[in-house]
């Protein structure tokens, strides 16, 4: 049994595919203030809230990066791809190209860590399954129930793999496949927190010295039928009003709900002798993580700020900052207005009114689990440009966060930065970083 | 470094919703797989499972979480039974305790109410029997989202409700679900043990919940030629390491244990019931269905546990198989077992729970876990039943038929799951 690792930990390589594009489109739409949420098309058409931001998912863009070519895109769900095209991008990123075929001691101490709502597959195939099922001598009396001995014809038009490939953990096995990952490998499953989580936990996998460098991030397809649909019977999208591209005001006090985004979106964790031995170049240093559970109301309403207040202050803690050396904090933002005003009034009691916040969820939407990693890379890229975005569509702040909105892009130093993930069923996750 | 210990064990199996009592029915050999129940199977590849047959008493609702699903109601009872097992008491909302609590529980369900999808699918395709091949999803998205028992069926997906019901029920203040399939239910213990010796916790409440007889998982698995087919005899169905055997059995349940840290749980004097040396992970990296055949990512992990606990392979009394009853896995086990124990009369015995409970996919782990300690505590170890005929690709001791005498101070459970991730634990008395 060895002891915990004290090294440091860093950040060699960062990638997302969001409905703007990749990283680099994420960095000039940040920049300049282009949305990803458009009316939907295609095969989006009809399924509320009628808007959004999804990313067409073509295998060409998964064969052009590393260990792409293995992957099988038959087998991939919404969720998977995202999940690989993040990976792809991170790996790309950091330099490892063709890390399927390293050294198998290479391999041995590199692991994959994503988190993902499900792995869901399209709710009109499994419908299909069911109609299949169902009596139709039933249905006619306007009752529907399902014949038994109709299994086996529920089943034309499937194979095994719709059935393996719908299991949760299939996000992470695509990607330690596709990421020659012979080390830890999880799939961190539930709300958006997950996917910082499964970055927080990957950290934990390097300290306790089962691996030397980890590929973490989550994959969260928020226009997935399924979603869409619960998500509107639940009654939690916004209103696309007039403009649905300025439909994502999130902290905004004229938010009204969520706005279905697509995004995948990974980060590269090593050692520091790990990166130095392949020359792969730190972009920031891992300064402390936090996650917690609050649990909601009865109702399954909003808990309250103090939980958020509390991991944010635990973070600051740990990593022995104050609040005021925090130089930006990529915020969750999921314009669902009661979560809002939690998440705002945390952050003003931690850091001020003016809480220098950025907010890609503006321009990407509510992207699941893809959210926290997507806000992390966001933040990198602050730190690298020197440039403090804009608050995209942030009109009217919420309470706590009132002199938080910046018309435009501000020059800044940005040496450290937090990364907040709230979810709206009470788990939380927090990540601090320093510029290497 | 941190210890980690067992202190309460809760379970809901088809055996049985006590762990003495699962304990006494795997000793016996007795199989508890019958014909499915729980939906008519007739004309299905594989017909014959291990289901819960009893009835699994929870309240309605644990804080906000609705306990009506099947899985929510296993997790539940044996989350409640472990915690009572473990002497743990809820917390008030303001005590410190609760941040050193947390929850780590690995998921797997099937939706078993296909039929509130009905009115969904009629607005898609109207009447069964009149498929026309294109669905008319203006009218499939109005009804389906408008239709709340039909959304109901489809949280059923999203599945950390039942480790958010959990952490009421714990007073935890950290929660993680997360999956790797057939090893989920170890990969959950291993979870746990990081968390605590890394200090993130002290009490965890780990383990696996598992529902997936449904009349869509039985039939997809056996296109993936997973399961078995020996509908006329369920109960000889599962034979692993059997030259034989043709498939695993599908099976549901939750088991979940009480890991704490050592001197936490002395100073509330706590019962100890076993202790976490060593575990290991290792990926295959190789295909999604199949294990590596040379059991690579096999051996890696239990190596992985071997060194962790700072153990010898000779150190290891008994071994708790995954031994699915697949063609596959039991060959690569078999030759990852023996790559790291030596042959038949070095290497300790080995035996497969899912011989009798079949394969509780994400909670098969904690509930074989469980079986270890028993193991542990009681100086017995359980049959591999269904064991009859040798197979020269598995070729140790598979502790065939009948139950045994053996002291065991460390004991090994393997794990592995579809997607290659593979988990060994090695557990054993206090040390």
């Amino acid at each position: 049994m060895s002891g915990i690792r004290t090294t440091d930990v860093f950040i060699t390589g960062f990638g997302a595919a969001t409905g703007l594009g990749d990283e680099a489109a994420l960095a000039e739409a940040m920049r300049t203030g282009t949305s990803a949420v458009a009316p939907f098309e295609g095969s989006h058409e009809d399924l509320p809230p009628g808007f959004g931001a999804p990313v067409a998912l073509k295998h060409k863009d998964l064969r052009a990066l590393p260990g792409g070519r293995g992957l099988r895109p038959g087998t991939l769900t919404a969720y998977s791809f995202l999940g690989v095209l993040a990976t792809g991008r991170a790996l790309l990123d950091a330099g490892l190209t063709a890390p399927d075929t390293d050294e198998p001691a290479t391999m041995d101490r590199r692991g994959v860590y994503l988190g993902a709502y499900t792995n869901f597959p399209e709710m009109k195939k499994h419908l299909k399954l069911v109609h299949y099922m169902g009596d139709p001598a039933a249905a006619e009396a306007g009752d529907y129930i399902i014949d038994d001995g109709r299994i086996l014809d529920g089943m034309k038009g499937f194979s095994g793999f719709d059935f393996l490939k719908l299991m949760n953990n299939m996000p992470t096995a695509h990607a330690s496949i596709q990421a020659g990952a012979r080390g830890p490998a999880n799939t961190l499953l539930g709300h958006a927190s997950v996917g910082l989580q499964a970055i927080g936990r990957a950290w934990d996998a390097i300290r306790l010295g089962i691996a030397d460098q980890m590929v973490a991030g989550g994959c969260g397809p928020g226009t997935l039928e399924g979603l869409c649909l619960v998500h509107h019977a639940r009654g939690v999208f916004a209103d696309g009003g007039d403009d649905v591209a300025r439909a994502s005001r999130p902290l905004d006090g004229a938010a009204g709900g969520l706005v279905p985004g697509d995004a995948g979106a990974a980060v590269v964790l090593e050692t520091p002798e790990c990166a130095v031995a392949r020359g792969g170049t730190p972009r920031a240093r891992l300064a402390a993580y936090s996650e917690a559970f609050a649990v909601p109301v009865a109702d399954r309403g909003p808990f309250s700020a103090g939980p958020v207040a509390a991991l944010l202050r635990d973070l600051l803690a740990q990593a022995g900052w104050e609040p005021g050396d925090v130089d930006a904090i990529a915020a969750t933002g999921s314009g669902l207005p009661a979560l809002d005003a939690v998440e705002a009034e945390a952050l003003g009691a931690v850091f001020g009114p003016a809480a220098p916040v950025i907010l890609p969820s503006a321009l990407c939407g509510w992207t699941e689990a893809g959210s926290g990693p997507l806000g992390l890379v966001a933040l990198l890229q602050a730190m690298a440009s020197g440039e403090l975005p804009a608050t995209w569509h942030l009109d009217s702040p919420l309470s706590g966060l009132q002199d938080a909105a910046r018309g435009s892009a501000t020059s800044k130093d940005i040496s450290r930065g937090v990364v907040l993930s709230v979810s709206p069923e009470g788990s939380l996750a927090a990540l601090a970083i320093e510029r290497a | 470094m941190r210890r980690v210990v067992i202190t309460g064990m809760g379970t809901v199996t088809p055996h049985a919703d006590d762990p003495d009592r699962l304990f006494e029915q795997l000793l016996a050999g007795r199989s508890a797989v019958r014909r499915i129940s729980l939906f008519d199977p007739t004309g299905l590849p594989s017909q014959i499972a291990a289901e819960v047959r009893y009835d699994v008493d929870v309240p309605d609702h644990v804080g906000p979480y609705d306990c009506s699903s099947r899985a929510m109601r296993f997790a539940v009872a044996a989350g409640r039974s472990a915690l009572a097992n473990a002497g743990l008491e809820r917390l008030d909302e303001d005590d410190p305790a609760r941040l050193r609590r947390a929850i780590q529980l690995s998921v797997g369900v099937g939706s078993t109410a296909m039929e509130a999808l009905g009115p969904a699918t009629l607005a898609a395709w109207g009447a069964p029997g009149t498929l026309t091949g294109k669905p008319d999803l203006p009218a499939f998205r109005r009804v389906a989202a408008a239709d709340r028992a039909g959304s109901a069926v489809l949280e059923e997906w999203f599945v950390d409700h039942a480790a958010s019901a959990l952490a009421v029920l714990a007073s935890a203040s950290r929660v993680c679900t997360a999956a790797s399939a057939c090893a989920s239910g170890s990969h959950t213990l291993l979870d746990a043990v990081h968390q605590i010796r890394l200090g993130h916790s002290d009490t965890v409440l780990a383990g696996g919940v598992c529902t997936p007889i449904t009349r869509s998982m039985m039939p997809g698995f056996s296109m993936l030629s997973a399961l078995s087919t020996n509908n006329e005899d369920p109960e000889g169905a599962s034979r692993p390491f059997d030259a034989e055997r043709g498939g695993f059995i599908m099976a549901e349940g939750s088991s979940l244990l009480v890991l704490e840290e050592l001197e936490s749980a002395r100073a509330r004097g706590a019962n100890i019931l076993a202790e976490i040396h060593g575990v290991g992970i290792a990926t295959d990296s190789y295909r999604l269905t199949d294990p590596e055949p040379t059991g690579r990512g096999m051996g890696q992990a239990m190596r992985n546990a071997l060194a962790d606990a700072s153990l010898d392979p000779g150190d290891i009394d008994y071994i708790n198989a995954h031994g699915t009853s697949t063609k596959m896995n039991d060959a690569a086990e078999t030759k990852a077992m023996k790559g790291i124990f030596g042959e038949r009369g070095t290497a300790p015995p080995v035996s497969s729970s899912k011989s009798m409970f079949g394969h509780l996919i994400h909670a098969a782990g904690s509930t074989e876990a469980i079986a270890c300690v028993q193991s542990i505590r009681t100086g017995r170890i359980h049959p591999t039943i269904n064991h009859h005929t040798p197979d020269p690709d598995c070729d140790l001791d598979y502790v065939p038929n009948v139950a045994r005498d053996h002291a065991v101070r460390f004991a090994m459970n393997n794990s592995f799951g579809f997607g290659g991730q593979n988990v060994s634990v090695v557990l054993g008395a206090l040390a």
